[in-house]
């Protein structure tokens, strides 16, 4: 069962336009929400004037801050670090605007045209104030983000391994670099919504809260806070989610914000955000300034690393110094760096807060690193893949511990993998050997074709805990509940494979039950491809236990010992006498009956039902090598994708299928964000591109298919022996286009930006024609002086 | 609000409404009728909400559903007998993930295979581009609709 690529069973719904998104819900009664937001990045509000929006005919409440004093509380941010000064926003702005896109007044109506209609009817008086555009003019104190903090800081921390000063003294070639890494928006297909409804006379949950999070459970909690109902009065619901991508996984104002509604106005209420708002007010990702140093000795191998990054918070924060930390102790990657020291600062701008966007801090650092060993391979003269070889971890150096500390202090330690394989692998995969042939072909026909290849690490399965509850019915079906949500991941296919090999029955017998508070109490969530490693190793011991049960209360019903019975194929049979066997839906049933005697010994519980947490401090690494060959249009910029390949290794396979459209998929988002996709600001603080007409995503033009194999290096740190996927194909893009570029180009490293959209590509290409030209010219001038 | 009653073709069957002159094409699709019709950028660019109009594909959030009197719309719901290989196809092939664009994915694969019975991998591409997927790669629908052509 494990190992299959068996299609998928949400398919069956999707397929056929029975999607249960949250937009397509439709509750009797039911009004609609809309939100006012600010156009200025930093502004006081001098005063809001709602009564004209209040008299149009199927308005129903026009709310602000000053409405909602008696409840309004800040959001609060869920990651603690001693290293932080967390400033978190209120659901509706208090007095100051902190970036652009901040809801500043809630209007519910009978439609959402009027809604549309009583926002326009708001007047709002701002006094714009000087805005922090980006990290570096946070720090230079020219404005402030927040009145109590002059120097815009919101946390900053460090840590290192060996002595990296010695260790540089010591060094035959040393690089240092600047690289950044644009603003960017997750832009899923689905944007984000919110249905509420309050049963003031409930005999369960009284309020219900439809919405496409990642995390259910995290939601409940903090809504919990926000309204001032007990966690279990709260019922949310997240039913099919169109992607989420890491931003879903955030709590934002409208989550209590609708809720609010609901229960004052005794309607459902539904809110759904427009597109533009999902530019503005959906939570950012990815922008970075790093300032790199790499020491190599003579031969290409790296004897230290010193790295500084300044991490673009945006206005708020919400999950702490998750993101750059991450970045941190990312940045060495599969190589051997036996002395690194890092540290970061985190700061304040007028911008919407910086998350989790896929990848989550380890693209960037991905970029890092490997620029910097291209650098040093030119520098050193020595195979840009020569060098990578010379540095990767090798397979006998598992588990490795890197000496760095998580976030939550725990050691930084890979679990296994065969780093090195992989790139043997994709080399061949992406026809590495005859590419010189292929480039001076290309050439003389006046194509310009370069090559790129990079080597990636991902953290997968975060503790601390996933659940899952596993029910066998009488009839024979098996009901299996986990606290996680899906947002396209195939979860009902992989977790009810899972369930199936531990149970020995056929994936079509289990019904999987998922993102829904009701069905089970605690939950962590989706995020950091953790998925199949928490709540898979959860299923997985449930199905252990629901086993052990079944054989013990078998041996009660059949009346002997354990030891003389064998569970298989979803049965338990007695070894001595075959014929002598009883399905799970009997012992099930037996162990539910409403019989006045219960007939077994008092250590058995009634029914065939176990919930079980997976609980780990470990993640598991997954590991890639990734190789691009590309075309370059000197004259344009444009870079054309002629070809694409990677190798993964991400442990055991559940749906190799699964697996690989996840990796395609990831590599798309990596693509749209190496080559297209940067949000860009006005002077003032303002998004330039807020709209799917100018932040360009890739499209089935830009993409050709990705050729792909897999190795499979088991995970020894969970019994399934799996390591996570959500993540991977979105961190090592950037890097290999990079050097393909450059490679067409016939330059060395002079990339250090991301995005490389066409203005910028054809800027690296014009410099170098001009000092290509200037070299020439100053050769000719010196054969001319001799 | 000022409301004009048309009469369409939809799915097959003649549907007449009194609709606001403001709404669109998917607004009446999703909330009027109730169909997968849905909407992700509301401005031209996703290609989510297409449906057929008079078998030629239309982003649902650009027309005015009174510009749509008179004549045929077609959802994925009225698909009829591309449906269930274009379905089989899809699933097969592993093409999508969230699933929040495979309406509009159907509706441009039914529209290409209708016009070419024998796509190209490049005139699928072609066909398909003005249409987002943000969780796919792509290649998963290039194959499917491949597939869905060989076999029909």
């Amino acid at each position: 069962m494990l190992g299959k690529s068996i299609p998928r069973s949400e398919d069956k719904r999707l397929l056929s336009g029975a999607g249960r998104y949250v937009s397509n819900l439709q509750l009797p009664n039911m009004i609609h929400a809309a939100v006012l937001r600010s156009p200025h990045a930093s502004a006081r509000i001098k005063g809001i004037h709602t009564a004209e929006a209040c008299k149009l005919p199927g308005v129903i409440a026009v709310w602000t801050f000053s409405d909602l004093t008696d409840v309004l509380k800040p959001i609060p941010q869920v990651a603690p670090h001693p290293s932080l000064r967390p400033r978190t926003p209120f659901p509706l702005v208090k007095d100051v605007v902190h970036h652009q896109g901040e809801p500043v007044a809630i209007v519910a109506a009978e439609t959402r045209a009027i809604c549309q209609e009583a926002l326009r009817a708001i007047e709002v008086s701002y006094e714009v104030m000087p805005v922090v555009l980006d990290a570096e003019a946070g720090l230079s104190g020219s404005a402030k983000v927040h009145e109590d903090l002059p120097d815009n800081i919101a946390a900053q921390f460090g840590q290192q391994t060996g002595d990296v000063d010695a260790a540089l003294a010591d060094c035959d070639c040393i690089i240092t670099e600047r690289f950044t890494t644009g603003r960017v928006s997750s832009q899923a297909m689905e944007n984000r919504a919110v249905v509420a409804r309050f049963e003031p006379n409930s005999s369960t949950a009284r309020l219900t809260v439809w919405t496409n999070t990642q995390s259910p459970h995290l939601t409940r909690g903090l809504l919990s806070q926000q309204v001032g109902l007990p966690r279990h009065d709260i019922r949310v619901i997240a039913p099919d989610i169109g992607g989420g991508f890491g931003v879903k996984n955030r709590y934002y104002p409208e989550h209590t914000l609708i809720p609010l509604l609901a229960m004052r106005l005794g309607r459902a209420v539904k809110w759904v955000e427009s597109r533009r708002e999902s530019f503005l007010a959906t939570y950012h990702g990815r922008e970075q300034i790093h300032e790199a140093t790499l020491g190599l000795d003579a031969n290409g191998r790296i004897r230290a690393m010193r790295e500084r990054l300044l991490y673009d918070q945006g206005a708020y924060v919400t999950l702490g110094i998750v993101v750059p930390h991450i970045t941190t102790i990312s940045v060495p990657g599969p190589y051997r760096v036996p002395n690194y020291q890092v540290e970061c600062k985190c700061v304040y701008t007028h911008k919407a807060p910086s998350v989790p966007y896929r990848g989550a801090g380890k693209p960037q650092a991905c970029f890092v690193m490997e620029r910097m060993l291209d650098a040093a391979a030119a520098k050193l003269r020595i195979d840009p893949i020569e060098i990578r070889r010379r540095n990767l971890l090798q397979p006998e150096e598992f588990p490795y511990n890197t000496g760095l500390k998580d976030v939550d202090n725990t050691p930084v330690l890979y679990d296994s993998g065969n780093y090195p394989k992989c790139l043997e692998e994709v080399l061949n995969l992406i026809g590495q050997s005859s590419f010189e042939q292929e480039k001076r072909d290309a050439a003389a026909t006046g194509r310009k074709l370069g090559i790129g290849i990079s080597c990636f690490i991902e953290m997968t399965g975060r503790g601390p805990y996933e659940s899952a509850l596993v029910r066998v019915d009488p009839g024979g079906r098996v009901v299996l509940s986990v606290g996680i949500s899906s947002q396209g991941q195939s979860h009902e296919t992989t977790l009810a494979q899972v369930c199936a090999a531990g149970l020995e029955v056929e994936p079509s017998t289990v019904h999987v039950q998922l993102g829904d508070t009701s069905i089970i109490s605690l939950s962590i969530g989706v995020y950091a491809a953790r998925s199949a490693v928490m709540a898979g190793n959860a299923v997985a011991m449930a199905t252990a236990a629901i086993r052990e049960k079944a054989v013990k209360a078998a041996a009660a019903m059949l009346r002997v010992a354990p030891e003389a019975l064998k569970y298989s194929g979803g049965k338990v049979t007695e070894l001595a006498e075959p014929h002598r066997t009883l399905a799970l839906g009997e012992i099930a049933g037996a162990l539910n009956s409403p019989a006045l005697v219960f007939p077994f010994p008092p250590d058995i519980d009634p029914g065939l039902e176990v919930l079980r947490f997976y609980k780990s401090t470990k993640p598991a690494y997954s590991n890639g090598a990734y190789a691009m060959v590309v075309e370059v249009d000197a004259e344009t910029g444009h870079v054309k994708i002629i070809r694409h390949a990677l190798v993964h290794d991400c442990g055991n396979l559940i749906n190799p299928a699964v697996v690989e459209t996840q990796m395609t998929g990831g590599i798309a988002q990596g693509i749209g964000g190496a080559l297209f996709e940067e949000l860009l600001y006005d002077r003032d603080g303002r998004v330039l591109n807020a709209s799917l007409d100018s932040y360009f995503l890739p499209r089935a033009t830009e993409i050709p298919s990705l050729i792909q194999s897999h190795i499979v290096t088991p995970s020894p740190f969970n019994p399934l022996g799996v390591k996570g996927v959500g993540e991977g194909g979105t961190i090592p893009v950037a890097p290999a286009l990079a050097s393909a570029i450059e490679n067409a180009l016939g330059i060395g490293v002079q990339i250090t930006h991301v995005p490389m959209t066409p203005p910028r590509v054809l800027l690296v290409s014009r410099a170098a024609d001009h000092q290509n030209n200037q070299s020439e010219h100053s050769l000719q001038e010196a054969t001319k002086a001799t | 609000m000022q409301t004009r009653t048309i009469e369409i073709e939809l799915n097959g069957k003649t549907c007449s409404r009194a609709v606001p002159v403001t709404q669109t094409l998917a607004s009446l699709l999703r909330e009027g009728f109730g169909l997968s019709t849905s909407i992700s950028c509301g401005e031209g660019n996703c290609g989510t909400c297409s449906v057929l109009v008079d078998g030629q594909p239309v982003r649902s959030c650009l027309m005015l559903a009174v510009q749509a009197s008179g004549r045929t719309v077609t959802s994925l719901e009225g698909l009829a007998d591309q449906l269930p290989r274009l379905q089989k196809a899809f699933a097969e092939n592993h093409a999508i993930q969230c699933g929040y664009c495979a309406p509009g994915f159907m509706i441009a694969s039914a529209a290409l295979l209708c016009s070419n019975s024998t796509p190209s991998e490049a005139e699928i591409r072609e066909a398909i581009k003005g249409h987002l997927c943000r969780c796919s790669g792509y290649s998963g629908f290039v194959s499917a609709i491949l597939d869905a052509a060989a076999h029909e």
